[in-house]
């Protein structure tokens, strides 16, 4: 919501959510995602709510302003504990507020077209919010939510059921009862986990399945170039989305870069301190995929995420670098300056005169080729100069030739 | 020769290396041009021999400019700000201008003024080896740049130029 909001709506009256510091979800103990919806709006049935501040107390300045009983155009995270639903300034900075799912009462779908060509539309009956009403583009993705939810509220993950439920009920009986009891318990444990368990693999082949929805989307994108005069859609390509979102694959069709973006950002932010700010494009793509282990980024989708970073402001962006090398830096600490300082802390830490490529590559545990880009850059700030031999390439401080 | 005293930089590695970068490119090539002035006016050297000069290597840091583009860069620069002159067109002399034209021709007027030659006559080889010129920066001068001085002065009204066939002929009177 911008800071000279006119109105409050629904989503000021939900909670506010902690976020990470590139602005996802701070998930709680065992929280997952299960469903992202890109656009929808939230009404509110009942009128009108008590707006909330960042400190979960009511927000005074906000309840004075008039209510609109809708907040359109929010981006909705289906997680296993709450939902969360997401707004955008202009300046990209984003703001989470969620309901969670145990203020859940009731779950309905209100059905779409009809005489007055209604939205679909999925209804929530809550226990501090009364009736709120999630508002859809598309009713293919209503029935995805709605069977989503259905299947979060029924396993109730926010409960995290441990062990000690198990163990406490024969306390409370005794003799066959007891073991009777027990023995229920436990299978019904057994059953949870086979299902968890199952969900979970079945969610890992889906992931692993991006790979070839990669290649179904450039062979739709190759389809769509060759009928781009014609209005009418090839039968062929429109039996291969529908195909697509037949699988569930509709998020693999419309890739959230900004997302991505945001994840990548609190992975890679914490690498690029001070004393190490930049890293090649290809060192960050190595790490990242492999700390996502089998859930692998295709190298056009990293590289699109990656750019995304600098216009969403996260603090971090790309870099093309003279020789051609793109990297990722730190933004705090990209200025020449800083650069410059480091290279003669180095000097003297190691009692030099001057350096080369290899020497700030072993002293920095950097990539020679960027170590040698790290050093032209401050060449071409005026502060160093250089020394070529056929012997190497050396960089001293610049001492004499300063305008 | 030895007791000429080299500036700090000499034994400075990257003032061996034509620097890429313009800015760093112009203050390194100012500081050729400087020593390469004072060296040649401090030894009296009329002339620079492009191949041959002891400048263009430091054996006490083991550099040398990179013979023949380095060295032609920072003597072509050299020659552009007007301190030296091609003697030949292949580019392998070049004479010293210790001091510009109109630089020795103000020296030259200054002299005339503080010795009371102001109003009376004296010679071109009284003016490069006469016996009250020593020390100054036009003793020993080329005879050539010594007509091209007093021209300016001339054509400023602040001498008059009696031609003769040699320099104990050529008369100046200071006005």
């Amino acid at each position: 919501m911008t800071t000279t909001q006119q109105h409050y709506s629904p989503f000021d009256c939900l909670v506010v959510a902690e976020q990470t510091p590139a602005g996802l979800l701070q998930k709680e103990s065992q929280e997952v995602e299960v469903l992202l919806v890109l656009e929808i709006e939230l009404r509110a049935s009942d009128e009108p709510l008590v707006p909330l501040n960042e400190k979960h107390h009511v927000d005074v300045a906000k309840s004075n302003l008039p209510w609109k009983d809708r907040t359109p155009q929010l981006m909705m995270q289906l997680t296993t504990h709450r939902t969360v639903f997401w707004s955008e300034t202009a300046s990209k900075q984003r703001q989470g507020r969620y309901l969670h799912h145990s203020q859940l009462l009731q779950l309905n779908t209100e059905s779409a077209g009809g005489l007055f060509q209604k939205s679909p539309k999925l209804i929530l009956q809550t226990a501090a919010m009364g009736e709120l009403c999630l508002v859809f583009g598309a009713a293919k993705k209503r029935d995805e939510c709605f069977s989503a939810y259905q299947k979060v509220v029924s396993r109730r993950g926010w409960e995290t059921p441990t062990l000690n439920t198990i163990q406490t009920a024969p306390r409370r009986r005794v003799g066959l009862d007891a073991l009777l009891t027990s023995d229920t318990r436990r299978h019904e444990h057994a059953a949870q986990l086979a299902e968890t368990a199952f969900q979970g693999d079945a969610e890992l082949l889906l992931k692993e399945a991006q790979g070839l929805v990669q290649i179904i989307q450039h062979y739709v994108a190759t389809l769509e170039r060759q009928h781009e005069f014609s209005n009418a859609q090839d039968k062929e390509t429109q039996q291969l989305v529908g195909m697509l979102q037949h699988m569930g694959m509709t998020s693999a069709l419309t890739p959230n870069d900004t997302q991505l973006a945001r994840e990548l950002t609190d992975f890679v932010r914490p690498h690029l301190t001070a004393q190490h700010p930049v890293m090649t494009l290809t060192d960050v793509y190595c790490l990242y995929n492999r700390a996502r282990a089998t859930h692998l980024l295709s190298p056009d989708d990293f590289r699109a995420a990656a750019e995304q970073c600098h216009s969403l402001q996260l603090g971090i962006s790309v870099a093309t670098l003279p020789s051609g090398l793109v990297v990722l830096q730190n933004d705090q600490y990209a200025d020449p300056v800083h650069l410059q300082e480091r290279l003669t802390q180095l000097l003297h830490d190691h009692a030099l005169a001057s350096l080369t490529a290899l020497d700030v590559s072993r002293y920095w545990r950097i990539s020679a080729v960027l170590a040698m880009e790290q050093l032209k850059l401050v060449e071409r700030s005026g502060s160093w100069v250089r020394d070529e031999t056929l012997e190497s390439l050396r960089f001293y401080p610049n001492r004499y030739f300063c305008a | 020769m030895s007791n000429f005293e080299y500036p700090e930089f000499y034994s400075f590695p990257p003032f061996f290396t034509i620097q890429p970068v313009l800015s760093s490119r112009e203050k390194q090539l100012t500081l050729w041009r400087e020593l390469i002035l004072r060296y040649h006016a401090e030894h009296k050297i009329k002339t620079l021999v492009v191949h041959d000069c002891p400048l263009w290597k430091n054996d006490a840091i083991h550099r040398q400019l990179r013979y023949p583009e380095e060295v032609m860069q920072v003597m072509e620069d050299f020659v552009k700000h007007g301190h030296g002159e091609w003697e030949d067109g292949n580019k392998t002399r070049c004479r010293i201008l210790w001091r510009k034209p109109e630089q020795l021709a103000a020296d030259i007027y200054q002299w005339a003024e503080q010795t009371g030659h102001i109003g009376s006559v004296c010679t071109v080889y009284e003016l490069h080896s006469g016996e009250d010129v020593h020390g100054l920066s036009f003793q020993g001068l080329d005879e050539e740049l010594l007509r091209r001085a007093l021209a300016i002065l001339e054509k400023s009204g602040k001498c008059t130029i009696f031609q003769g066939d040699t320099s104990e002929e050529v008369g100046i009177k200071f006005s």
